[in-house]
Order: C-alpha cells, then structure tokens, then sequence
C-alpha cells in the first residue's frame, strides 16, 4: 500500500515542480528521470530474471536514432518516441531469442560487444545517420519532454511494484535463483526471458528518443556511451537490484552527486562513481534499499521475504564463503524455514 | 534594490530620507561595479583539449583587453570557464547549465563545430544571442535559428584557395579525408561545387570518427587511386598523425593540404616532416588588419609564441560581440540580437560580415600557407603572398 502512496506523491511533485521549479531545476529533474527509467528497465532484466548485461544502451541508442531521423522527417518527437520505443522492442525480440541463450558473464559481454556494434553501424551506415558528425535536431520545448519522461518513470517504477507481487515477477525470480531448476517446475522459462528482455528494452528505446529531442543533436559516442550504461547499472546495484524501490534510490543519489560534480570535477565524478560502486558491492552487496529493509524501518516494505532470504542465502552458500552480515535472515519473517529446505 | 523613500517632513523623515538616499547611492556603485558575467565551455580535456585551449587564450587576451578598456557597458567582464570534454552532448548539457543555472549575462561560443552546433540550438531554445567564433560549419546556420550569428570564417573560405592553386599547379584529382564532424561535411559540398566549376575529379571522401590515430586504410586507398591532392578538415593532432604515417609508409600526395598545420604545434611536432605542407590558414599574424598588432605582442608577451587562428577567432568573436553589446547599448538578447544581423566591424582576423538571411560569416576570407624552413609562408591569395609554393611536395627521398 505504501508503494501505490509513494508513487502518487511522486506525482504530485514532478506535476506541481514545472511551476515552481526554476529552469535549472527542471533541466536537472529531466535527467534524473531519465536515469530512473533506465534504472527501472535494466532492473526488470537484471535485478529480478538475473540477466546482468552492459548493453541497455543498444537500445537507448537504437531510440535515439529512430527517434531522430524520424523527427528529421518531419514527425513530432511523442509518436517517434513511441516508435523508437517498438523499435528497441523489435530488436529485444530479435536478440533475446539468440543472446538469452547466453548465461552469467557471456550474456553480459556479448550484450556489451552488441552495443558497441550498434556504435559502429550508426558510425558506418553515414548515409542514414550522418555518421561520426551526428544529428541535427530543432530543439523542442523542455516540459512536454519532461512530462512524458515522468509518465515513463512513474509507470516503471509502479510496473516494478505490480511485478513484484505478480506471478510473473516470481517466475523471473525463480529463474535468477536456478534457472534448470525452474524449467523442471514448469516455468517456461525462455518465453519469460524473452518477455522481461523486451519490457525492459522499451523504456529506453524511447528515453533515447527523448534524450535526442532535448540535446536537440545524436551522434554514435552520445547515442552509445558506455557511461550512460555504467551510470544506470551503479545506480540499480547502489539502491538494491531487483528491488521496487531500489533503483529510485539509487537515481537519485547519483543523479545529485553526478549534478554537484560533472561540470566542475568531470574527473573527480568519474572516480567517485567507481568510489561508491565498491563501497556499495563491498558493504551493501544487495543494496541500500535491502540494508534498509533488515534494519526493519517501518517505511520499507519487505515483500515476499521468505523468497527473497532464499535469494540472498544462495550466493553465500554457493560460493562457499562466509555469508556477510547483510545476508543474516531478517529475524521478523514468519517462514523462516523455507531458508533450511 | 532599495525599497521606496517617503521623504517627510519630520525630522526623523528626513533622517530616514538621507540613510535612504545613501543607502540607494551605495547600492547604484556597486551596482556599477558588478562583474558582467560571461560564459563558455571549452574542450580542456578530450582529444580536442590541445586546440580548446590554444582558442582560450584568445579569451582571456580579449577579458584583458576589455577590462583595460574599463569593460563592457562600464562593467568589467568575469567569464565562467566549463570543460566540455571535446563531447557535443556535453557542450549542451553546460549551456543549459550556464543559461540555467549561473544565469551569465552574455554567452561566447564553444570550440569547433560540433560543440557550436549543439550549443548553439540550446541558445537559440532560450533565445540567447550566440556569436559562433569556433565552428566553421555552415550547417550550423541553415537551421533557421534567429540568435545565432558566425564570426568564424564558413568553410567556403577555407576551401577557395584550392581552385586556383590546382590550376597553377596542374593537379586534377582530390581524396577528401575529414574527421567526421559537421564542418568536414561542408566542406566536402563546397569542394564538390569547386571540383564541378574547375574540372577537379573527387577519387576518394573518407569520414573517420573523432579520436581516429591510426590512417593507415586511407592511405592505403589513396595509394591505389593516386590522388593529386590530399585534403583534410579537422584538428591539428590529426594533420601530425598523418604526415607522420606518410612518412613511415613512405607514401606522398603532390599536395597535402590540412587546416591543422596552420598552428604551431604541427610544425613543433612534425619538425622537417612537415615541410612543404600547405595549411588552410585564415589568419596569420603578419596580417595588417585591424588591433593585429597589438593582439600578436600581447600573445607573444603571454605566451611566448604567435598566435594561430585558433586563438584569434576567439578574439575575433568576442570583440564582435563587445561592439555589438557597445553599439546596442544594453543586454537585451533581442536588441543585441537586432544589430547583430546588419553588424559589421573590422578585427584582428578582418573584416566581419553575415549573411542578412542566414548569418553565416560572409566578410572573411581564407588563406593557404606552406611550411617552409619550420614556418608558415602565405602562398594565396597572391596579393598577401609572402612566398611562391613549391609544389608538387619533394619526395621523402629527395629532401
């Protein structure tokens, strides 16, 4: 019930910020909610189907482009980001049947060299994209782009709650947890992959769009830049992979710390950014979002807390090392057995 | 700033009245007083930090000269620096930041065409007066934009020298290799409408990504199609990198011909490698224009060595945009703007002129030098020449 509350006051702030915000402000909003759908959709793929990759930005890239040769020709950027959005889709289709084949590490790099692919066909296909010297665009006004990026935000996030009490959801974290095992039980789970591949491939497909009409210019390194990956992956693990609130914690976080140092400190940023990705993997391996929920707050929700103690157990047990102290059951679950099955 | 003063006839009123009239005196210094707050990014890192920062020592000569000068509407002039990371996107992200944020009071322009052309569509969404000093591109002003203005020379200039030079030396054929930004593909459709006009033939139009080092597969190409001319747009590092992999692949075009070696770190890096090389120049600094020289002693004082055009299109740019601000007498952008767009004035690189439809630079024209005994000598046009070519370029053996 929290989650519902928290999302409609979410809401009302980015709807009530355009008129008291200043520019800057709404500059800065715009960013962060594009972080969180990025977030939010790699969290889908990544955090609950535990298909970590680097190579969400082939289909941010991919919306870019569509987004921005079909704005080029003459279409207003909300239907071109609508049909970038189907576009990275498409190709999530296309992909997911070959590279979800591909497990743990292998499907982590092969989705970052086909990112890296689409950099260099936007570079090698010049006569449609204009190659290294990017596109041009006629810069649009920033509050309509702003509202449809919170209506893609708030969508994401509220989407992730539903999943995360959904039947879907659980068969996605049945798959992460042990995918043969799964597949014995019924879950079909190439169907599913594939499923979770393409919902987390639309929101940026059509963030990309977005991100074109607002820099009002693409070019492969904006439209591909691995640091746009590596943002949104610090910021899911930061906040909690395959948590609801996880990623939202996470943008906002980076998004502030990246705002006070990327125009001063560029350098500064870049190591901070590895800074805290090591504290969180060395300190919070699950997140804030999960040290969070064990330190029992009231203000976090912890659903599905037996599933999810399995979740953590499994590594630690997996790996033979020591669990860390994050990993201690929550002592406040009812179903604490579940854990010794 | 002050609030109302009701001068009464008390004598507490009066009292009030003259703390008032002080209060509003001191208020209207300082007023006066107050930085006029300008703002720029500049690649200070990224593979165009070298060229960003030969074009900030143009800035901060201009900022010396026109606080010397008692500033700009009796204001002196402060300029907030970013470093765009030689990244377009950034750029962008930094104007808004600039216009958003610090909110400057006046914008100058980025380095090089492509952080120009996305700077200059975030000023022209918030309807800032953009002086385009860094980017030769011309598409950057075919956009329809109303408060964007070129003070750099368009790239037709830099390409006009290249009919006249073929014809003399009897050269007939060009391999056009370009970092792929907008100003490279400009120039490819000037040289296209040039090679149409004087029978030139176009063998080769090759795009490489910006960071490219290694040339080796256009040099290869051109070895087969054997091209008269090799001509390139782009950044000084760039033209070094070539003439060295000619030389170690022991491969020469008759004329090689690059806008990168028109500033002095071609010739430091490529020593006598890069002799007899032609540079597209559009400014030298034995150049009789206008404040020249006084702008060459000031650089050669600061920085022990004389400008290149890199440097003076920033000073060029922003002195335009001073007398401009001077002449309109305010910091309305639309009034700026208005007198702008019939504005001429003469400069350190000559005289400045836009289109009245498009605003793209009319009034400047280019040059061709050609590195000879580790200097830049102006070999066109011929009534500001100070050498004849030596064309086509000696071989690697017989230097």
């Amino acid at each position: 019930m929290r989650i519902p509350l928290l999302i409609l006051a979410l809401g009302a702030a980015l709807a009530i910020l355009p008129f008291v915000g200043s520019e800057y402000a709404l500059s800065f909003t715009v960013q962060l909610l594009m972080f969180t759908a990025l977030a939010y959709s790699w969290n889908i793929i990544g955090g609950y189907a535990g298909y970590t990759h680097f190579g969400q930005v082939a289909f941010f890239g991919l919306g870019a482009y569509v987004g921005a040769l079909l704005i080029g020709a003459g279409w207003h950027w909300l239907p071109a980001a609508g049909a970038a959005s189907l576009a990275a889709v498409v190709l999530a289709l296309v992909l997911g049947g070959a590279m979800l084949r591909l497990k743990g590490s292998f499907f982590a790099i092969g989705m970052y060299g086909l990112a890296r692919v689409g950099e260099n066909f936007a570079l090698g296909f010049d006569g449609i994209t204009q190659g290294g010297t990017g596109l041009y665009l006629t810069p649009a006004d920033l509050k309509p782009i702003y509202a449809a990026l919170a209506v893609i935000a708030l969508a994401l996030i509220y989407g992730t709650h539903r999943l995360d009490n959904a039947r879907f959801g659980l068969q996605l974290l049945t798959i992460r947890e042990d995918e043969t095992a799964a597949e014995a039980l019924g879950v079909r789970t190439t169907r599913l992959k594939i499923a979770a591949f393409m919902i987390s491939a639309a929101a940026p497909g059509a963030v990309g769009a977005l991100y074109a009409t607002y820099l009002a210019f693409i070019d492969p390194a904006t439209a591909f830049a691995p640091m746009t990956e590596l943002t949104t992956i610090a910021m899911v693990l930061l906040g909690g992979l395959g948590t609801v609130l996880g990623p939202l914690v996470g943008a906002v976080l980076l998004s502030v710390v990246n705002e006070l140092l990327w125009s001063r400190f560029p350098e500064l940023y870049l190591g901070l950014v590895g800074v805290i990705i090591l504290g969180a993997v060395l300190f919070m391996p699950r997140g804030i979002v999960n040290a969070v929920a064990r330190r029992r707050w009231r203000w976090s929700a912890a659903p599905r807390a037996g599933l999810r103690r399995l979740a953590d157990a499994v590594p630690a047990a997996d790996t033979g090392r020591r669990a860390l102290p994050e990993t201690a059951p929550a002592p406040r679950a009812p179903d604490v057995s579940v854990r010794s099955t | 700033m002050t609030g109302p003063v009701r001068v009464g006839p008390t004598r507490r009123g009066a009292t009030a009245g003259l703390i008032g009239l002080a209060a509003a005196g001191w208020a209207g210094r300082t007023a006066a007083a107050e930085p006029l707050r300008m703002g720029v990014a500049l690649s200070q890192s990224g593979n165009l930090a070298d060229s960003g920062e030969l074009f900030k020592r143009g800035i901060d000569l201009w900022r010396e000269d026109v606080n010397g000068r008692g500033g700009l509407l009796g204001r002196p002039v402060d300029i907030v620096v970013y470093d765009d990371r030689s990244d377009p996107a950034t750029a962008a992200r930094l104007y808004e930041r600039l216009i958003t944020n610090d909110k400057v009071e006046l914008l100058l322009s980025p380095w090089g065409s492509a952080s120009c052309a996305t700077a200059s569509a975030v000023a022209e969404k918030h309807k800032r007066v953009f002086v385009n000093a860094g980017g030769a591109s011309e598409a950057i002003h075919l956009r329809g934009f109303k408060y964007v203005f070129q003070s750099a020379p368009a790239i037709s200039a830099y390409v006009a020298g290249v009919a006249p030079v073929s014809k003399a030396h009897g050269f007939k054929t060009l391999a056009i290799v370009s970092r792929d930004y907008p100003a490279a593909r400009d120039m490819t459709k000037a040289l296209d409408k040039i090679a149409a006009e004087h029978g030139l033939k176009i063998e080769m139009t090759e795009y490489f990504p910006a960071g490219t080092t290694d040339y080796s597969s256009s040099i290869a190409r051109a070895r087969q199609l054997n091209p008269d001319i090799w001509i390139g747009v782009g950044y000084p590092n760039e033209a070094i990198e070539m003439v060295r992999q000619f030389r170690a692949v022991n491969y020469l075009p008759k004329a090689f011909i690059h806008n990168g070696p028109a500033q002095d770190d071609f010739v430091a890096a490529t020593g006598k490698d890069g002799e007899y090389v032609i540079a597209i120049s559009l400014y030298e600094p034995v150049l009789k224009t206008e404040g020249n020289a006084g702008f060459v002693a000031a650089h050669k004082a600061r920085y022990k060595s004389e400008p290149g055009y890199y440097a003076a299109f920033a000073y060029q740019g922003a002195t335009v945009l001073e007398r401009a601000v001077a002449k309109t007498g305010s910091l309305d952008q639309d009034k700026i703007r208005e007198t702008l767009t019939t504005f001429e004035t003469d400069s350190v690189m000559g005289h400045h002129k836009v289109d009245p439809k498009t605003y793209v630079q009319i009034g400047l024209k280019g040059l061709l030098d050609q590195i000879r005994g580790g200097k830049r000598e102006i070999i066109w046009p011929d009534d500001l020449k100070t050498a004849d070519a030596v064309l086509p370029m000696p071989a690697w053996d017989k230097r």
